[in-house]
């Protein structure tokens, strides 16, 4: 038994968090792997990458999660940001309205580089209810554009953080 | 020129570097190079000797970038680069690290890595980047109250406006 443990193979993926500032996305990372949340805001630069494994029947699946920072690098082919991504989270502010549209720019930085990569939308923040700025309308809107799935998320709470990244690890064996 | 002008010259300017063969293995590295390996990676590994080992496995910022550093070495990509990854040291003060990672073509078919400690400008960065964001976040809640007040003031008023339309009372 222990034998076949040791022996198991690992896969890795590549997975990015996109997403304008501020939405939760070192949050969300800190949740998945974590289990914890801190409510001070500390914006992230560059870069910060995060190790978890998720064991399946036959291997294990080490995700290498991206926890990327401003839009304007992306956009620079040779930058290595979202090159190799398997698979993305793409992740708005239930309460500022603004972050929804930009998931559009982000799918189609993240597909000209790899086309193959597998989408999954988080919309975060779903326990400031009374501040909610996007309905769920708009939502089923731009997740069919992108054809992805999308979770309502609380990286306060915990809501729906598992799920979210369990579907995407789901997509990407 | 000399290896320990180099290797003095590479610690000076907080700078590592390594050559890789075609199979992304390091065949010479410079000796600061561990201090920039990703931390969890170089428990993994189990030695201290970096020769043979291959490059996404010493740096996560590689894994899933294989096809790209091939094409480096085949000269079909310019140059593969990452701004600003960060690292948590706990050892450091402030805990966190910011490198610049570059891959070159070099020759005789194998690629040169290049990495620099950028923590100083990273963590003015930071500070900049954190002031942006909280100003138009701030930006942001003023035009959410805005809109709420305005919400109000308008109830406020179709109320008032209903007062007025009612009938004078019957004497």
């Amino acid at each position: 038994m222990l034998r076949e443990k040791t022996a198991m193979k690992v896969i890795q993926k590549k997975v990015c968090l996109l997403g304008d500032f501020a939405v939760g996305k070192t949050s969300l990372v800190r949740r998945f792997v974590e289990d914890r949340f801190d409510d001070r805001y500390l914006s992230t630069i560059g870069v910060k990458i995060s190790r978890k494994t998720i064991a399946q029947s036959t291997f294990n699946l080490n995700l290498l999660l991206w926890d990327l920072a401003g839009s304007e690098e992306y956009n620079d082919t040779e930058s290595g940001y979202l090159r190799g991504a398997a698979g993305a989270l793409l992740i708005c502010d239930l309460t500022r309205e603004a972050t929804l549209p930009s998931l559009e720019r982000y799918a189609t930085q993240l597909k000209r580089l790899t086309p193959t990569a597998k989408l999954v939308v988080l919309a975060n923040k779903s326990d400031l209810t009374v501040e909610r700025r996007i309905n769920l309308d708009e939502l089923q809107t731009m997740t069919t554009h992108l054809d992805a799935r999308y979770f309502l998320t609380s990286a306060k709470t915990g809501e729906n953080v598992e799920e979210a990244f369990s579907h995407l690890a789901d997509l990407l064996v | 020129m000399d290896n320990s002008i180099l290797e003095h010259i590479a610690q000076a300017e907080q700078m590592a570097y390594a050559i890789c063969n075609a199979e992304r293995e390091i065949t010479y590295y410079s000796a600061i190079l561990p201090h920039f390996a990703t931390p969890e990676a170089l428990k993994l590994i189990a030695t201290t000797n970096l020769q043979g080992q291959r490059l996404e496995l010493l740096f996560d910022e590689f894994v899933g970038l294989e096809d790209d550093l091939d094409l480096v070495r085949t000269g079909q990509l310019n140059q593969l680069r990452i701004e600003m990854a960060a690292r948590i040291i706990p050892d450091l003060t402030p805990p966190i690290q910011y490198l610049t990672l570059k891959v070159d073509r070099f020759e005789q078919n194998t690629l040169l890595l290049t990495v620099f400690d950028v923590t100083q400008q990273g963590l003015l960065a930071q500070r900049l980047m954190q002031q942006r964001n909280e100003f138009y976040l701030m930006l942001n809640r003023l035009n959410f109250l805005h809109t709420e007040m305005d919400m109000v003031l308008s109830q406020f008023l179709s109320f008032n406006a209903s007062l007025f339309r009612q009938p004078p009372p019957l004497k």
